[in-house]
């Protein structure tokens, strides 16, 4: 073997990747030339501190958090595919109305909890509350998007609410940077699950707090 | 009583039928492996879980993509690692300076006075970051050979289906990016430092 032949195989010799032969010509070469037996050297030192390198990542692994969406993924994706068999809507589109529905429904959920909310009392079984004689409707109820109008016979139930102005644009409406923080009142007509259906915003003296 | 674990390709199988267990099985056999191949690849924990998600994700909605012909299934998923990363590391050259100055016409076998022995008179966490330095400022096409040859320990014919290259084009790379590695190591200043101080008379 000659140094170039030994140039050649270098590598493999260092990553122990060359058939038993060329390597013991290898050997053989190293023993008669200064020059490449330096150049296996520093190969070696090279391969000895790559592999303490890759040593130090040992305990490097991903967050749970990183388990816990795709589990989360693998599940839609699950139902999707169960669903679609049945003809229903493209996986993407559903995702997307299932997230809006679910924010939207937890924003409302989120605000009776945290703000407290005042029971103005059962409503008829149309599903059209009646508004409080102290506050001057600036709007019927909106329909929640992606939620079940109420049914016919199904007693529904009003609360009234305050409600950060940036959670209008849950409803589809516009907000205003300036205003986003406002507090506004709002009744929100619950199902008799509980979810909400509809919300009004009302004008008292109060609002805009 | 010990069950014998399942193939990937049997767990590949039921993850496509919709069966949670495998899913979480695989993930946590090969999560490690993806994610370290992706912060070595790319030097930044966000990177490297965003690849790893995506990774899993495309497991999730592409089961049915693997070809045990062109390779096994961790050659399969660093492929698709591979692809997100070197996605990433052009979308973030927009924004940070990295050293991807060294072409492949840059000589790197002619000096020969070179050593990179002074390295292993560092403290390991010294060395550790003079390595990661130079690793990190290859060229992209060499540090994934450095990457999947020598810290993940994948043999040529995995890393060629990984890269999906030939095992031959795999080899010189390699080759050539050792070479490239040990020029970029020689040069730290760590590692003159110490030469210096060992050697007081070289320039």
């Amino acid at each position: 073997m000659n140094c170039a032949e030994f140039e050649q195989i270098v590598t493999d010799l260092v990553r122990g990747s060359r058939e038993e032969s060329s390597g013991r010509d290898a050997r053989v070469h190293t023993r008669e030339c200064g020059r490449c037996r330096s150049r296996l050297a520093e190969q070696q030192i090279l391969t000895k501190t790559l592999i303490e390198f890759a040593a130090s990542f040992e305990t490097e692994a991903p967050p749970p958090k990183v388990e816990e969406d795709l589990l989360a993924a693998f599940r839609l994706t699950a139902l999707n595919t169960i669903s679609r068999s049945h003809g229903t809507a493209p996986p993407r589109k559903r995702w997307a109305i299932q997230a809006i529905a679910a924010s939207a429904l937890a924003a409302i959920a989120l605000v009776v909890l945290w703000i407290g909310p005042e029971p103005l009392g059962n409503v008829p079984t149309s599903g059209a509350a009646e508004p409080p004689r102290d506050a001057a409707m600036i709007a019927d109820f909106l329909p929640l998007p992606y939620t079940a109008p109420l049914d016919p016979w199904e007693q529904g139930r009003v609360v009234r609410v305050r409600l950060p102005s940036s959670m209008l644009i849950h409803f589809g409406l516009p907000v205003s940077a300036e205003t986003s923080s406002q507090l506004l009142e709002a009744n929100v007509l619950l199902g008799e699950d509980g979810m909400a259906r509809g919300v009004a915003l009302v004008a008292t003296n109060g609002a805009g707090r | 009583m010990n069950e014998t674990p399942s193939s990937d390709h049997e767990l590949l199988e039921r993850i496509a039928a919709g069966d949670e267990n495998a899913f979480t099985t695989f993930y946590r056999r090969y999560q490690n492996r993806i994610y370290r191949f992706a912060l070595q690849m790319s030097g930044r924990t966000n990177t490297a879980e965003e690849v790893t998600q995506e990774v899993f994700m495309a497991i999730i909605q592409q089961t049915g993509r693997w070809n045990p012909e062109r390779g096994g299934v961790p050659a399969y998923l660093y492929g698709i690692a591979r692809n997100h990363v070197l996605r990433c590391l052009e979308r973030d050259r927009r924004y940070v300076a990295i050293d991807f100055g060294e072409r492949e016409s840059e000589s790197v076998d002619e000096d020969r006075s070179r050593t990179i022995d002074p390295l292993w008179d560092l403290t390991r966490e010294e060395r550790g970051e003079t390595v990661r330095r130079a690793v990190s400022t290859l060229p992209p096409i060499y540090r994934e050979v450095i990457v999947l040859c020598e810290l993940q320990e994948l043999s040529y014919q995995e890393a060629a289906a990984a890269a999906g290259c030939a095992v031959g084009t795999i080899r010189s790379r390699l080759h050539r990016a050792r070479e490239l590695l040990l020029k970029k190591l020689s040069r730290e200043p760590a590692a003159r430092s110490v030469l210096v101080s060992s050697f007081p008379g070289r320039p």
